[in-house]
């Protein structure tokens, strides 16, 4: 590798900031110390040097970086501090993207403490993306695969300093022994979390926060001004690019999670109880199973590697989610296989008799468990969200077992944590859409339904009403993933000068 | 006020003191008159010749095989021959190459350069270039330039042939070694040189001494012929490392020597009046397109002062065409004041037009409290194929002295774009 050829030629010494013995050891001998990145407020300037190194030495597309730079305060609004921050991956002491990849692709090198993505068993699922504070991993649709910084791993184990930190003309981005680096664990700008990031910041001087000469008005130096100019009070419209949000998920891109939450809710509940087993045939509960699986499926970038999502049940929801799926999946078949006319009664004559309720509890742990999947975003009120599945799937237990009681507990809860939603103005949609979801998507339907308990209601009314429930829980569960406030620290440019 | 007499106050009492002038206020029409003003204040506050103290500008102490230093060198006077010479002001490029006649010119041929971008008053240019019969270009890559080209011979890179180089920063000369042979028939400059000399019928021997002959071998061989001359480091000297210029003073003036009629720094310079019909004082004189020198109507359409300065980014025109640059510097942006931008009704990031009525230039604009109301600032070197050619808003004009190019003498309006 060229770059990598050319990258020794100028080779700097590992660990610029750790003291003699303490440095890391190669060559097959265990690096003892955890390393890490180290940033100057002070001294970036925003220049992109580490960008561009880090893209040469991993022969990166153009364009592409493992590192970004994010600017703050570009339009250097007076009274406001304006620094930049230099971020890679922080390869964490309890790094989230490896606690939470279903696939076990991540792992940490011993040698160096990097947390590495291997990108043939990575089944791009986004997981990592979601679950990571700082952005550091970003997925790769033309690959589709999740990349992300691997401490230049290559060139520390030849004794280098990572690129980015080689092409630092001003000696603000440094690397070397975490417990040799001073600064701040976290500094403005930068998440704090618990997942113990190896960086340290020197934060800004005093001094350098604002400028020490205060701003000019124009008619202080006695220049023309152009007659009606209005001192802009305030520019803070004018940070664009400093803080854009990058949009990690959209509607359109987690659309197939909307099909297969609801599915697994409606196919959950349905399993609940007797009667509700009784409306679900096997064909139907295997091909609904099917395009659920289907549907999660599309959410990844290597479908092939589908399987590889269950392999990591000892520490990801979303790895336990897959489970209990596979185990619903199972349990429900053989529960309802019984009642398929073709079957032979012999086949099944020695089916236990626990085999229906335990696949009514495999359907709500996995409705718990795809619940859970979601707690490592930030959605806004995502605490008792009305989308919840596990909500949706008691409701259509209660509804498919004709127990008024619990479905409209169930409905009521929705309603009052939507009405909630839109009172903080976290829902997604306006006033009209909220309108719409909550009276004819779910408190009318839910009326009906009901007074059909005491008086006599047409079957078609009672039809067109579980219909309207049904359209309001798309739209609901719609509306979480719009709401989904996955973190996203970065932004793409690298530079807003 | 105040702060100006507290800057005073400072660099008139704290010794050693020292004042770093920065590239882009020499690109004025006064700027040679500026210069002398706060040269002066070095000399008067005794910062001249000593350690830590003195005026920062410009080191062409390794300028040692070119005159640069005395810019009156690039405009020689008529030799006896009877050979017409004539040199164009770099400033003036366009307006005096469609001036020039008896002969009128008929040919140009462009290498290490980008004109068309980089000369001040671009329509000029172009028309002075289109005006020709012929036109030769030895460039890399498709520039500005390049596109008006008859011919274009594909240029060598600095990695493909040896010479020694000095600096506008440090005072070292240095070895720049030959690394890669040049690819396909790129050839150097000499070597094209060479060959049209074969087929224009020049002898040999009228080569010798004005350009290497074909060859590494040669080129090695010229390089020593000039080191010689100099009395200065051998090729073997400089292949160990940089070699500090032979006559340099570590400390500038450390030897109370100065080259004027009087031996002494001059405050008052007759010499000046007389070279460059400036004041022998440092005097203060308004730009000739300035805020408040320019005439009221054109003050009115173009009230904004137009800045092009240099970037990180960029050696003038070169290297944001590499998607390596181009990466953090994808378009040229336009820096204005917030109050500038409000009374245009230009949100920050909306396409604006820069424009007078010299030309104009469609740019992004940034809000930017950091710049003065009443001027904005783009970088030069965006090429008119990147969108942002700067120089079809300015004009061909000579600085007071030196026979710099006064590109920052510059007013413009700017204006939203749909």
């Amino acid at each position: 590798m060229t770059a990598g050829a050319v990258a020794r030629g100028g080779a700097v010494a590992l660990g610029n900031a750790a003291a003699p013995g303490s440095a890391a050891e190669v060559d097959g001998r265990t690096i003892g110390a955890r390393k890490g990145f180290r940033l100057d407020l002070n001294l970036c300037t925003g220049c992109g040097a580490c960008a561009v190194a880090c893209a040469v030495e991993n022969q990166l597309d153009w364009g592409t970086s493992w590192r970004f730079i994010e600017t703050f305060n570009p339009a250097h609004e007076p009274g406001l501090p304006h620094y930049h921050l230099s971020l890679a991956c922080n390869h964490c002491a309890d790094a989230p993207c490896m606690n939470h990849c279903p696939a076990l692709a991540y792992h940490r090198d011993d040698l160096t403490g990097a947390v590495l993505l291997n990108p043939d068993q990575c089944i791009g699922c986004k997981y990592c993306t979601w679950a990571c504070p700082y952005d550091a991993p970003r997925f790769d649709a033309k690959a589709g695969v999740v990349s992300k910084c691997t401490f230049c791993h290559h060139r520390q184990l030849e004794g280098l300093t990572p690129a980015c930190v080689g092409q630092c003309p001003t000696g603000a981005l440094t690397f070397g022994d975490l417990d040799a680096l001073t600064g701040d664990a976290s500094v403005a700008g930068f998440p704090e979390s618990a997942a113990e990031p190896s960086i340290r910041f020197a934060p800004l001087r005093g001094g350098a926060s604002a400028p020490a000469v205060a701003p000019q008005v124009a008619s202080e130096v006695a220049l023309e001004v152009a007659p009606g100019v209005a001192r802009v009070a305030s520019s803070r419209a004018a940070h664009s690019g400093a803080h854009l949000a990058r949009v990690k998920t959209t509607l359109a891109s987690e659309g197939p999670l909307v099909a297969f939450t609801l599915l697994a809710a409606l196919l959950a509940g349905l399993m609940a109880t007797p009667t509700g087993r009784a409306l679900l045939t096997f064909p139907a509960f295997l091909t609904l199973m099917a395009a659920a699986g289907t549907a999660s499926t599309l959410h990844l970038g290597r479908k092939t590697r589908a399987w590889r999502a269950v392999l990591n049940v000892s520490r990801s929801w979303l790895s336990r989610e897959v489970a209990f799926f596979s185990l619903f999946g199972v349990l429900g078949a053989l529960s309802l296989a019984p009642t398929w006319a073709p079957a032979p009664a012999w086949l099944f004559a020695a089916l236990p008799g626990w085999l229906p309720s335990s696949a009514a509890a495999a359907g709500f742990a996995l409705l718990f468990a795809v619940d859970r999947v979601y707690t490592v975003t930030h959605t806004r009120g995502l605490a008792f969200h009305s989308a919840r599945v596990l909500l949706t799937g008691v409701m259509v237990a209660g509804l498919s077992a004709g127990l008024p009681w619990l479905w409209g507990a169930a409905a009521a809860a929705k309603a009052v944590s939507y009405g909630g939603r839109v009172a903080r103005g976290a829902a997604a949609g306006s006033g009209v859409w909220a309108g719409a979801r909550l009276g004819p998507g779910l408190v009318l339907p839910a009326a009906v339904l009901l007074a059909g308990q005491a008086i006599a209601v047409p079957a078609a009314a009672r039809a067109s009403s579980l219909a309207l429930l049904a359209l309001g829980e798309i739209v609901d569960r719609c509306a979480f993933y719009l709401e989904l406030d996955v973190p996203s620290g970065g932004v793409t440019k690298y530079n807003a000068s | 006020m105040a702060q100006i007499q507290e800057l005073a106050e400072l660099f008139a009492t704290v010794r050693p003191a020292v004042i770093n002038a920065g590239f882009g206020m020499q690109r004025y029409t006064n700027s040679g008159q500026a210069m002398r003003a706060m040269i002066s204040l070095v000399a008067l506050t005794g910062n001249v010749g000593k350690p830590g103290a003195g005026w920062i500008f410009a080191d062409l102490q390794s300028h040692v095989f070119d005159a640069v230093r005395d810019p009156i060198a690039s405009f020689p006077p008529e030799r006896p021959d009877g050979v017409a010479r004539v040199s164009i002001s770099t400033a003036r490029l366009g307006e005096e190459m469609l001036a020039t006649q008896d002969p009128g010119l008929r040919f140009a041929w462009v290498e290490r350069g980008n004109p068309v971008t980089q000369n001040p008053d671009t329509h000029k240019v172009l028309e002075a270039f289109r005006a020709l019969d012929f036109r030769v270009v030895v460039e890399q890559f498709h520039t500005d330039t390049a596109r008006e080209a008859d011919i274009i011979l594909p240029a060598k890179t600095m990695f493909e042939q040896s010479d020694v180089i000095n600096a506008y920063w440090h005072p070292y000369l240095q070895l720049k070694q030959k690394v890669l042979e040049p690819p396909g028939e790129v050839m150097p400059e000499s070597e094209i040189y060479w060959m049209l000399a074969d087929r224009l019928g020049i002898p040999v021997e009228a080569r010798a001494g004005v350009m290497p002959e074909p060859g590494d071998a040669a080129v090695e061989a010229f390089l020593r012929r000039h080191l010689d001359a100099l009395g200065g480091p051998t090729l073997e000297d400089l292949r160990e490392g940089p070699v500090i210029a032979p006559g340099h003073q570590e400390i500038a003036f450390s030897d109370g020597v100065f080259a004027t009629p009087s031996g002494r720094i001059e405050l008052v310079s007759e010499e000046a009046a007389r070279r460059w019909g400036v004041s022998p004082l440092p005097s203060y004189d308004e730009p000739e397109e300035g805020r408040r020198s320019a005439r009221a109507d054109v003050r009115a359409a173009y009230p904004l002062h137009f800045m092009t300065p240099n970037t990180k980014n960029r050696i003038h025109s070169q290297f944001n065409n590499l998607e390596s640059i181009r990466m953090f510097s994808p378009a040229p942006t336009l820096q204005i004041h917030p109050d500038d931008a409000a009374a245009r009704g230009i949100a920050n990031g909306e396409n604006v037009r820069v424009f007078n009525d010299r030309g104009h230039v469609g740019v992004a604009a940034n809000l930017d409290h950091g710049i003065r109301p009443g001027c904005v600032s783009m970088t030069n070197g965006w090429w008119i194929t990147e969108g942002g050619s700067v120089n079809f808003c300015s004009l061909g004009r000579e600085t007071d002295m030196g026979h710099g190019a006064a590109f920052h003498d510059n007013l413009v309006q700017v204006e939203r774009v749909g």
